[in-house]
């Protein structure tokens, strides 16, 4: 019948196929071209697919950044090295900033020595006191008194040191810093009267040495008089030996020390700072010292009892009972008539207790002291930063003194 | 119907973005430049497409997938509407004719793949018409309604491959291209679809 393909696709042409009729041909056309025009406005898969990827892929980039959240934070190691002296009392705190590591060691006093190791970008190492910051690399040593900056030495490496309200300081390998120290020299006279505060206030009789070293503590107390914030907080630097000579000796220029708080030099430390000794040996002494001195002051000899009394304020440690030898050495000296060793005495009680109950007495007393030489402004300024003392006595006394010197 | 215009002169392939702006006949245009009008979403050159195959995809689908008139004019539909989508792909290779046609058969794959669809489209074989006709018309109406009948029953690759190739006069490698299978394949079951035929045919005849 069917014998090859030819005759086969000759029949298959004969099959029939219904032809649509016009009008339904022509709702499929528009609907397809409704369709169609609509398809092109509606989001493709590939949109789907895109949207799809992306989606995941914040999924994930959110899972990886909850894992790096909860992750714990690596535990902060030091960068310093420190060796402290027995004496020294210091806290140290790291924390982790958001630029680094910041390492503070806060020292009130003591002698302090840092390692500090070559610090990652954004990482810190200071050292802080109440009135400065000294951040370097290295290794330095910091020496602090009464919670305040008294001297920064760089063994190796550098330092910077910034003090509240003054300029940066920068250390280089070798240099050391010592806090400006205004203050009269302890050391014991070559000649002295011992005439009474009554009698001294109208007028004593010195050796030449003590009215030359008194004129040099005039100048250089109506220098830092001058200045507002040391005539009304009278927060002057406190005693050392060595710097006390030199801000006493008449041929360093006064522009040096007026210059600036802070010095700097190339020299060893300050013997002020004297070496870590046991506190309970250092304290029995003070108050050996103090209990003779004022046994000696009652029974009246000012004399002994200022040698006495100024080798209890001297004992080196912090202690609210080396200040009170202080103070009262100062009342020995002054009833000994030694007035120039009266003056450095008060300063540096005034320098060293700023919180104490007799800042106000020894205020009235120095201002005295002054407006005897005749520099009426220094001791004015002495006299009003008695005048809020919670002593009302003290308080009349310094506001009877302004009115006496107008 | 033949559907297909012949390329004008110089062979101009530029996209249509509006039919009308071009004042243009659409007896001037070509296949090649109507779908790719449609690439850019010039909807005047798919209804310009649809006028011209209509009767071929219609025809197509009808003889692969024997079904009422309303669910061969929904494939038709999308088929044209696949074809909208698809113009962008479409790189000149073969007729497109053969595009068309060949997307309408993968339509019909997809849209027997079930095998409720595919059972209900077999047993929607129209019967035998008798009619009054002398013998020999007779005879011819009868081996025409077997091979209708056995190209019904043949399995949806075989009936594609030869509705397309012997039916729509499709080149077999063009049919290869658009049903998505080698060359081999296409002519293996073209091969076995007319000898099925052939056998339901003449097995009907003895």
């Amino acid at each position: 019948m069917i014998e090859n393909d030819d005759q086969l696709r000759d029949l298959a042409s004969e099959l029939p196929w219904e032809r649509p009729e016009p009008a339904r041909r022509d709702a499929v056309r528009s609907a397809l071209l409704v369709a169609a025009s609509e398809s092109d406005r509606r989001p493709t898969m590939r949109w789907y697919v895109m949207c799809g990827v992306f989606a995941a892929g914040a999924l994930a980039a959110a899972c990886v950044l909850l894992l790096l959240v909860q992750k714990p934070q690596p535990y902060v190691a030091s960068a310093a090295r420190i060796d402290a002296s027995e004496a020294a009392q210091l806290e140290r705190k790291v924390t982790r900033t958001p630029t680094g590591i910041d390492e503070v060691v806060r020292v009130r006093a003591g002698r302090v020595n840092l390692g500090v190791g070559a610090l990652r970008a954004g990482d810190h190492v200071r050292v802080a006191t109440r009135d400065a910051e000294v951040e370097g690399e290295g290794q330095y040593e910091v020496a602090v008194q009464a919670d305040r900056l008294s001297e920064v030495r760089v063994i190796q490496g550098h330092a910077t040191i910034r003090i509240t309200g003054q300029q940066s300081v920068f250390l280089a390998s070798g240099q050391t810093w010592r806090a400006t120290v205004i203050t009269g020299d302890l050391t014991p006279p070559r000649q002295h009267v011992e005439p009474s505060p009554a009698t001294s206030s109208t007028g004593s009789v010195s050796s030449s040495a003590d009215r030359i070293g008194a004129q040099e503590v005039a100048k250089v107390r109506a220098r830092h008089i001058d200045h507002p914030i040391a005539a009304t907080t009278a927060t002057f630097p406190r005693a050392a030996s060595d710097q006390s000579n030199r801000a006493a000796a008449p041929t360093e220029h006064p522009a040096v020390r007026d210059k600036s708080a802070a010095s700097m030099s190339s020299e060893e430390p300050a013997a002020s700072i004297s070496a870590p000794q046991p506190i309970a040996t250092a304290r029995k002494q003070l108050e050996q010292h103090f209990k003779t001195g004022m046994q000696l002051l009652k029974a009246g000899n000012p004399a002994a009892a200022s040698r006495e009394l100024g080798a209890a304020a001297d004992a080196g440690i912090d202690d609210p009972l080396a200040a009170d030898a202080r103070y009262f050495q100062a009342v020995a000296l002054t009833k000994s008539g030694r007035k120039t060793e009266a003056e450095r005495a008060l300063v540096a009680f005034l320098d060293h207790a700023p919180t104490s109950i007799r800042r106000g007495r020894a205020a009235v007393m120095l201002a005295r002291l002054i407006a005897e030489r005749g520099d009426i402004a220094a001791a004015r300024a002495w006299f009003e930063s008695a005048l809020g003392d919670a002593d009302a006595a003290v308080a009349a006394a310094a506001k009877a003194g302004i009115a006496a010197r107008h | 119907m033949n559907a297909t215009k012949p390329k004008p002169e110089g062979g101009q392939l530029v996209p249509l973005r509006r039919l009308d702006e071009r004042r243009a006949a659409v007896s001037d245009i070509s296949d090649e430049a109507l779908l790719a009008a449609c690439g850019v979403g010039d909807t005047a050159a798919l209804g310009a497409l649809f006028d011209r195959h209509h009767d071929a995809v219609y025809r197509l689908l009808s003889r692969l997938l024997r079904s009422e008139p309303d669910e061969i004019d929904d494939l038709v539909q999308l088929t044209f509407l696949e074809v909208w989508r698809s113009a962008k792909r479409y790189r000149g290779r073969g007729a497109v004719r053969s595009f068309l046609l060949g997307i309408a058969a993968n339509v019909v794959r997809h849209h027997v793949r079930g095998a409720a669809r595919r059972r209900a489209a077999l047993v929607d074989v129209p019967a035998p018409a008798c009619s009054g006709a002398p013998d020999a018309v007779a005879m011819r109406a009868q081996l025409v309604q077997r091979l209708a009948i056995a190209l019904a029953q043949l399995p949806l690759d075989l009936r594609a491959a030869y509705v397309l190739c012997d039916l729509e006069d499709i080149p077999g490698v063009e049919a290869a291209r658009v049903l998505g299978i080698r060359a081999g394949t296409l002519w293996r079951r073209l091969h076995e679809a007319r000898r099925a035929l052939r056998e339901a045919i003449d097995g009907g005849a003895r």
